[in-house]
């Protein structure tokens, strides 16, 4: 009995040590962040749409409340993806689709993603030929 | 009241006991607010082989034991970090018993006790994983008929807690839970002893589709197990001992749908005295989340 009580210690022990790295939780101010950029490396952006990079959505059946979540609100354009929601687990990216013209509020956007369970880091959107990149706030 | 309940939850706290690596649906969802799941799963298990210890014996009187458990689950969701969940199992069981040096057949089937739990969770979130850290306090409680010669269930109040930690990548699953039961004494004064055990799961993600969210999971299980011995009262169970079992986990998901089978094959089992050995173990279920 011992024996089984020292191997669960450890391994619960080991289990508890991170070995994963990417995409780190990013130090964020407590105050919500708009600013323009160019840069957005390998993020690709399409008109009409949202990018949000999201920390540790890496099981679609667990992100299943996301997408849902997203999809309810009222500037989302369910006629594209999966009723406007594209979710990419290798990368932790959430594509949202944005019906133009429509008053899109990205605060919605990262409080439906918390609400899923998970943290949205940053989100990336066009907007007038320009990348505009959203923080969220802490 | 006030006090009976805080008592209560104080044991629950203090005390060990269940830990569900069989959550509904799966450890990880529905992990978002007000979420709620069903999962139906059967399991089998079951054998005419006799042991003494640990050794094989001759069975001269066919000595079985066989179980069938058909159950129903269901989680809720309040928030990621809190959960309720229910276990009710329908049982059918047949075995044949050494009475006087004959071997005499028995069956039963009914509903078996409920489980209540309430799965709390400290979830991490970082880039390329997500992993959270369980404790999971449980009730068992007495709905099962515990009359006739082979009752579904002993008729006490059952305590469990269990401490658990899993993680997920794009690529890998992992999930390793301790679990412990205090088994209180039922009707007509039986009592089946305290049980204590560990379960890993290893998994890897073979295959997962953004486009259609289709996906699979091939996994391996191991679970150690130790039962205390029941007192003589007791017309439930065999007796306590050891056990080790392992075997593969087929998950398959589509959308808000998974399915997963199971089969476990004991690697070491001792037994106190004498008893039929618990034999290979079959789990198939599927589940739903909203």
């Amino acid at each position: 009995m011992s024996n089984i009580i020292i191997l669960a210690a450890t391994l619960l022990l080991f289990m508890a040590i991170p070995s994963y790295s990417a995409h780190d939780e990013h130090s964020h101010d407590n105050e919500k962040q708009i600013h323009k950029s160019t840069d957005i490396g390998n993020i690709n952006v399409n008109e009409n749409e949202v990018v949000i990079i999201v920390n540790g959505i890496v099981c679609s059946f667990c992100s299943q409340g996301v997408t849902r979540k997203l999809s309810k609100l009222p500037f989302i354009d369910q006629s594209k993806y999966k009723k406007g929601v594209k979710v990419e687990i290798e990368n932790q990216k959430v594509t949202i689709a944005v019906k133009p013209d429509s008053e899109f509020d990205i605060n919605e956007v990262f409080r439906s993603i918390k609400s899923g369970g998970y943290e949205p880091v940053m989100a990336y959107q066009i907007v007038e030929n320009e990348v505009i990149t959203f923080k969220p706030q802490e | 009241m006030k006090l009976f309940l805080l008592s209560l939850f104080s044991f629950m706290v203090m005390s060990t006991s269940y830990t569900s690596a069989d959550q509904p649906v799966m450890d990880m969802a529905p992990r978002w607010e007000k979420g709620y799941g069903f999962q139906i799963r059967q399991e089998f298990f079951g054998s005419d082989k006799l042991l003494q210890g640990s050794n094989k014996i001759n069975n001269p009187l066919g000595l079985e034991r066989y179980v069938s458990e058909t159950w129903l689950e269901g989680v809720y969701t309040f928030n990621r970090s809190i959960r309720a969940t229910f276990k009710l199992p329908f049982v059918y069981q047949r075995r044949v018993k050494n009475i006087n040096g004959s071997g005499v057949k028995q069956k039963n089937s009914g509903l078996g006790d409920l489980i209540l739990g309430v799965p709390i969770k400290y979830y991490r979130n970082k880039g390329a994983y997500t992993d959270n850290f369980g404790i999971t306090p449980s009730i068992r409680i007495p709905t099962g008929d515990s009359s006739g010669d082979f009752p579904i269930a002993d008729g006490s109040w059952d305590f469990g807690l269990s401490l658990s930690h899993s993680l997920e990548t794009p690529k890998y699953y992992t999930s390793v839970e301790l679990f412990y039961w205090k088994n209180t004494t039922g009707k007509n004064g039986m009592k089946s002893g305290d049980e204590f055990g560990l379960e890993i799961d290893l998994g890897y993600h073979a295959f997962h589709s953004d486009i259609t969210n289709f996906g699979m999971f091939i996994m391996w299980d191991l679970n150690a197990v130790h039962n205390g011995k029941p007192n003589e009262a007791n017309l439930t169970t065999f007796t306590g001992g050891q056990l080790v079992q392992t075997g593969p986990i087929l998950v398959l998901y589509k959308n808000n749908v998974m399915f997963r089978a199971e089969l476990k094959y004991p690697l070491y089992e001792d037994v106190d005295g004498i008893s039929n050995s618990r034999g290979p173990e079959i789990n198939i279920g599927i589940g739903i989340a909203f």
